[in-house]
């Protein structure tokens, strides 16, 4: 089980790495992210939808709605081009941290 | 489904309802049935899935820390909860509302119907054959101002009773906040009620046209000598049944824009000129009707300045809105 504590710092990281790939929506993103981590981190509605919200201030993401291929409108969401800047600033971030909280953990 | 829906409308219950949330809680709504629809398909039962999909939603707080900041900014001070409108207390305001319409509107009536009796009463002691007893132009008369004079109190009481009942819902002006669960309801009942309210006002436009028909059909067909004072009465009592639902129907329409803030009624200022003039115009109208009667004996013609000041007002009324929405 993975503290939110923790993770917290790291769901716009997240986010945008998917969005990287294609714009998606928000069950989109959380269904993806479930698959990937293969059930072992679920988004919380609450996280997912501050998250969104905190990059679409920072002009990291960009929403636009569109209708849904089971024709519902949906509030899609596309990573702009600070937003590409900004994750990889938080990838190279994670590297650094990776490493420091790696010399602590001891076999 | 409705378990999750009602589960969302209590979360956002306490946020204000800008554009940004209102896309927030319809954004998750839609994710979370379709999370719902997905472990259904899965094969988990409907309570099961509910409990995931709730399960699955986290903290309330994480969103409104995050969504309400720029929210307070631009809304002074956040209300307190004593504005905040429940369904009930929403109800319960339609319901005096409609009551307070069928007084009003009942007043109005009574003030028309007690002009028409006078108006009647005022007739030249002509013989009414239809009449149990002949007018004598006296005695008739003093009925006549007795009787208005009667309805004119008895419309002031139902007025002042009227507006006295809505005393209690005096914090529905401008500045409250409808509670969530009471919005969808308010919306579906207003809904519900527009599909009739045209039907009322096109009945009363019909009844407003065909009444002075009554007294130009008669006076073209036969010679009415005499009678159109008669007729005068007569048509004044159809235009106040026109009125009448006008009023209440108008009333019920107030309740429920007031409450979802719709139309004339998300504007803060209230359009004060213009109750400023009406009200002091229709007791001026009343004043010359009286003089005009009472002084120089024009009853037969006196009444004609009601329409006119109606359709005066009508036009400043709408001149004054065009010179307004110019100006902003």
């Amino acid at each position: 089980m993975i503290s939110s504590d923790v993770i917290r710092g790291y769901n716009d990281l997240i986010i945008l790495s998917l969005l990287l790939e294609r714009p998606s929506y928000g069950y989109g993103i959380s269904k993806q992210i479930r698959k990937i981590t293969d059930d072992r981190y679920i988004i919380k509605e609450t996280t997912l939808y501050s998250a969104f919200n905190r990059l679409l201030k920072q002009e990291f993401i960009e929403s636009y709605s569109d209708i849904s291929p089971q024709g519902r409108s949906r509030t899609y969401y596309r990573i702009s081009s600070s937003g590409r800047d900004y994750y990889h600033e938080k990838c190279e971030e994670w590297e650094l941290t990776k490493d420091v909280i790696n010399q602590f953990i001891k076999e | 489904m409705d378990a999750i829906r009602s589960y969302i409308d209590n979360m956002f219950a306490s946020f204000p309802r800008t554009e940004a949330v209102l896309q927030a809680k319809a954004d998750m709504l839609a994710n979370m049935e379709e999370k719902y629809q997905e472990f259904m398909s899965q094969g988990c039962s409907e309570y099961e899935s509910v409990g995931k999909v709730i399960s699955e939603f986290g903290n309330i707080d994480e969103l409104l820390s995050e969504l309400k900041i720029p929210v307070q900014a631009t809304h002074k001070t956040p209300l307190p909860d004593a504005q905040q409108v429940s369904r009930d207390e929403a109800e319960s305001y339609i319901k005096s509302m409609k009551r307070s319409g069928l007084l009003r509107a009942f007043a109005v009536f009574f003030i028309l119907c007690g002009v028409a009796i006078f108006i009647f009463m005022k007739a030249p002691s002509y013989d009414v054959e239809w009449l149990p007893f002949t007018l004598n132009t006296d005695v008739n008369e003093a009925w006549g101002i007795v009787s208005l004079l009667l309805m004119v109190a008895i419309a002031v009481g139902l007025f002042i009773y009227a507006n006295m009942s809505l005393e209690e819902y005096k914090y529905i002006k401008w500045d409250f906040k409808i509670k969530a669960n009471a919005q969808q309801w308010l919306e579906d009942s207003r809904h519900k009620f527009m599909r009739y309210y045209p039907l009322t006002l096109i009945f009363g436009v019909i009844l407003c046209i065909l009444a002075p028909l009554l007294i130009i059909l008669p006076s073209i067909l036969h010679d009415v000598g005499g009678m159109e004072t008669t007729l005068v009465s007569i048509m004044l009592v159809v235009i106040a049944v026109a009125v009448f639902q006008f009023i209440y129907f108008a009333n019920i329409k107030e309740a429920y824009d007031r409450l979802l803030q719709y139309g004339d009624y998300n504007r803060e200022p209230e359009n004060k000129v213009l109750a400023i003039v009406s009200s002091a115009v229709w007791p001026l109208v009343m004043i010359i009707f009286l003089l005009n009667g009472f002084l120089a004996d024009r009853w037969g013609t006196a009444w004609i300045i009601f329409p006119i000041t109606g359709l005066a007002m009508a036009i400043f009324n709408r001149v004054y809105n065009a010179i307004k929405g110019y100006k902003d």
